[in-house]
């Protein structure tokens, strides 16, 4: 187990190396020029120089990217350029919120995502069956700023129940509505791939079995049926959660959530260099991480999983 | 789960256990782990914090004023304050030598009064006493001095330095060729002297601008880097804090010299969402909301706000610049051709009529200058048709028509495509994002056409001339159309001279028709501000300029 752990941080070296490379690539292939964006049209040529040399952007690609890696390396990510605040503080500040946002999404997802899937899957193609179906492809097929507003208006605005938008003092009320939008289009993709993976196992022998020797319906679905489908399920799990933890950033900003999404695509609308190199690190040290994760989650689920 | 069995013959639980975590456990403690460490995390206080409180119950708090800015404003230093929002926050905090008032005019701030030389070349301002910064330290002439040599400093690298290179040396400095500037001089301890390169006849206007507001040397030494986070100035808001993409909240200052703010407090969340925005207001949780073309009618319509709607032409001009050095647009006849071809006032009325006032030129309505010589093309497709054929275009040309990605442009770029199709002018339609579209349309880019839009700096009509027309100004500076005219530059350089009012709008709307006679641009609108306040506000005013506005006449009356 602590081999397959080292084993796979190690893995993970290249891959965050090559999501730093590319990056910085990227963003130097991308049309404006960063230094005009800080020092404005009008900046006379002296500024323009100083400024570029301030920012190293006088030195050859490699040696810029070199010196990057060497501060990124020691846990230095620069400052912003463009509001002079370092970006680890940042990416700390924003990762809480994003984090507890993500939480709130899934766990609420999970729950009715994999117990909808399953409910499906014992009454399939009964109307109940076809009526859940229905219902998520439409709620599936509602833009998420139109149900962000719609949620915003009817709890926020006109009932008072909940806050509006924004992060107030962090409490939890403030991540319910987000968390529910945000949850409601992951389960509906959760409950769809559940349902169609409990399918699946429903039609093994050892489901037959299990029922032939006469375990109630509950025991026969969650013990013998659910437990099995749980490892295709864990997969998706795994891919939804990653995916929560980097950031949403239509829910960040439609509910106005000063999260890791919307700091990468400011940070990327503004060519604001440091910021988007040390967003995209970060968003690649927690994808990897949760993958890792959810490999951890297989051998724990599926007793024939070795850790190899 | 329901099950079809009979629940009475149910056998005992086959107990296979492995004495093994199940994964359902696991991943919950591994969940509320998380959940802690994320709790504990110092920025946003403890997870379950908050009670679960009912938004509505919570007692309006009239004292504070609750305002929003769409995009977090860029560190309060004033060498920093590049939009709009940055401006309108630094104006809280700094004050400048003088102040645009409500009618965009320059007034006294921390000088109270001002004389020029005869040769127009020195300018000789005599400081309020006794004036304080909040961090204690008095104003003196040596502070002004500081911080417009900061604004200029190369190493310091503001992009808004250009307001003061009119000064004498001022040049020499920002190249590194001299060590102070020459022009900048505290000729006593109450008293800053200040020397043109050339004479300057809107100097003062261009002394208002929030690059040329006052900071504290002091404060600037303690904080270095992160001043702009612990901003000085002798302003009537000081800062209380400022969280990261969440809110900065002001304080009123117990030392300010002038007008003592009406409120207490004043607290801004940063909204980037339009729709956010107008939820929040809609909940009583902001004061004013600038309206757009989407919801003006909607908040015109509900009784709730009557009254609480205003409207007031705002000093910025949109247009679509022709690029006036590149085939075929490059012949006067071909720009004519295009303004005639334009039935602008059909686009104005389709897209709102009440949110912008049609252009014929550069200069708003409000400018000295606006009771123009210039009164425009008239659409007229045949005559468009017939000027084309004489240019040698009789089937027209293909143009491309760069536009920034999102909001308006589309609405406004599309009519003007369907327009020029008819008298076989093809416009392709290029719609960039914000960066891609400045480095396409400035200099290293060269547009056929783009969809632009200006902003006044400061409440003069040479705001709207010598920037966006004088010959040897970059597209950078504001001349996209890349127009150049000898008899343009001669009267843009005489406005500049010139000190009577009366000649100098004279000469504004002379060098406005020499300029739009040759079509560098097609005008297209002057927009209106918009905005409706919830009916509590009281006190607020329109600014012409929006860094004149420094929320000391604002006050909130009775409950909500």
């Amino acid at each position: 187990m602590l081999g397959f752990l080292a084993r796979r941080l190690l893995a993970a070296i290249p891959v965050l190396f090559c999501v730093s490379v590319a990056t910085f690539a990227l963003l130097y292939l991308v049309p404006g020029d960063p230094v005009k964006a800080i020092v404005g049209e009008r900046a006379s040529p002296e500024t323009i120089a100083n400024v570029r040399h301030e920012l190293g952007l006088d030195l050859p690609l490699v040696e810029r990217y070199l010196l990057w890696l060497g501060r990124a390396l020691r846990g230095d990510l620069g400052r912003s350029w463009l509001t002079g605040r370092p970006v680890a503080a940042s990416l700390a500040a924003r990762f809480p919120v994003t984090a507890k946002l993500a939480l709130t999404a899934f766990s609420f997802s999970t729950v009715v995502g994999l117990g909808l899937g399953v409910w499906a899957a014992v009454r399939h193609n009964t109307p109940a069956d076809h009526l859940a179906r229905i219902l998520l492809l439409a709620v599936g097929a509602v833009p998420v700023f139109v149900l962000a507003t719609a949620v915003m208006y009817v709890f926020g605005v006109r009932l008072r129940w909940l806050p509006v938008s924004g992060l107030g003092d962090g409490g939890f009320e403030h991540f319910l509505l987000p968390g529910l939008t945000l949850g409601l289009y992951l389960s509906v993709y959760q409950a769809r791939m559940t349902r169609s993976v409990m399918l699946e196992v429903i039609r093994q022998d050892y489901v037959r079995t299990a029922r032939a020797k006469g375990l109630p319906e509950r025991a026969v679905i969650w013990r013998h049926a659910f437990r099995n489908a749980l490892i295709t399920v864990l997969t998706l799990l795994g891919g939804s959660l990653s995916n929560l933890l980097v950031g949403s950033v239509l829910t960040e900003t439609i509910f106005n959530l000063p999260g890791i999404g919307r700091f990468t695509i400011d940070a990327a609308y503004a060519r604001d260099f440091p910021c988007v190199m040390g967003a995209f690190l970060f968003q690649a040290v927690v994808f990897v991480a949760a993958n890792i994760l959810v490999d951890v989650a297989y051998g724990l689920a599926d007793p024939r999983a070795r850790y190899g | 789960m329901t099950s079809a069995e009979s629940p009475t013959l149910r056998p005992r639980r086959p107990r296979r256990r492995r004495r093994r975590p199940s994964p359902v456990a696991l991943a919950l403690a591994a969940g509320l782990a998380a959940l802690w460490l994320v709790g504990l995390s110092p920025p946003f206080g403890p997870w379950p914090g908050g009670l679960w409180r009912r938004t509505g119950s919570v007692p309006p708090d009239l004292s504070t004023w609750h305002g929003a800015f769409a995009i977090e404003p860029a560190p309060l230093d004033p060498v920093r304050a590049v939009t709009v929002t940055d401006g309108a926050a630094c104006a809280l905090v700094y004050n400048g030598l003088v102040r645009f008032d409500a009618d965009g005019r320059v007034v006294p701030d921390l000088a109270e009064d001002w004389s020029v030389s005869p040769d127009g070349l020195v300018w000789t301002f005599h400081l309020r006493s006794g004036v304080r910064f909040h961090d204690g330290t008095t104003l003196e002439a040596e502070d002004v001095v500081f911080s417009f040599t900061r604004l200029l400093d190369p190493r310091v690298g503001s992009a808004r330095a250009w307001v003061l290179d009119g000064v004498k040396g001022a040049k020499d400095f920002m190249a590194g060729r001299a060590r102070s500037v020459a022009g900048l001089e505290a000729a006593g301890p109450l008293t800053v002297r200040i020397t043109l390169e050339a004479p300057l006849a809107h100097f003062p206007a261009l002394l208002a601008m929030p690059a040329a507001y006052v900071v504290s040397p002091e404060a600037v030494a303690k904080w270095g880097k992160d001043f702009g986070y612990h901003p000085c100035g002798t302003g009537p808001w000081r800062l209380d804090f400022w969280r990261e993409g969440v809110e900065m909240r002001f304080v009123a200052f117990d030392g300010y010299f002038g007008e003592r703010p009406r409120l207490k407090a004043l607290s801004y969340r940063f909204i980037p969402d339009a729709a956010t925005r107008q939820a929040e207001f809609e909940a009583g949780h902001l004061e004013v909301l600038a309206l757009g073309e989407e919801n003006a009618d909607y908040f015109a319509r509900n009784p709730r706000y009557a009254g609480c709607i205003r409207s007031e032409p705002e000093l910025a001009v949109v247009y679509m610049a022709l690029n006036c050095t590149k085939p075929p647009l490059d012949n006067v006849l071909v720009r004519r051709a295009i303004n005639h071809a334009i039935n602008r006032r059909a686009i104005l009325d389709a897209i709102r009529p009440g949110r912008y006032i049609l252009a014929d030129g550069s200069i708003p309505p409000g400018l000295c200058g606006h009771e123009p010589l210039w009164s425009g093309y008239s659409y007229d497709p045949a005559l468009a048709r017939a000027l084309l054929a004489r240019a040698g275009y009789p089937e027209g040309f293909a143009m491309d028509l760069v536009i920034r990605a999102g909001g308006m442009s589309v609405l406004t770029a599309e009519p003007i495509q369907a327009e020029l199709a008819r008298v076989g002018i093809r416009v392709r339609i290029v719609q960039l994002e914000t960066q891609a579209f400045f480095a396409a349309t400035g200099d290293n880019g060269n547009p056929d056409a783009c969809l632009l839009s200006w902003v006044a700096d400061y409440a003069d009509p040479e705001n709207f001339l010598f920037p966006l027309f004088y010959s040897r100004n970059p597209p950078s500076a504001g001349n996209n159309a890349r127009f150049a005219d000898p008899v343009a530059d001669r009267l843009l350089e005489e406005i500049h001279r010139e000190t009577d009012p009366e000649r100098r709008a004279a000469l504004c709307r002379a060098a406005e028709k020499v300029i739009f006679e040759q079509a560098p641009w097609v005008p297209l609108f002057f927009p209106v501000n918009l905005m409706v306040t919830q009916p509590e506000v009281r006190g607020l005013r329109v600014w012409p300029v929006y860094n004149g506005n420094k929320m000391t006449e604002v006050w909130l009356e009775g409950g909500r």
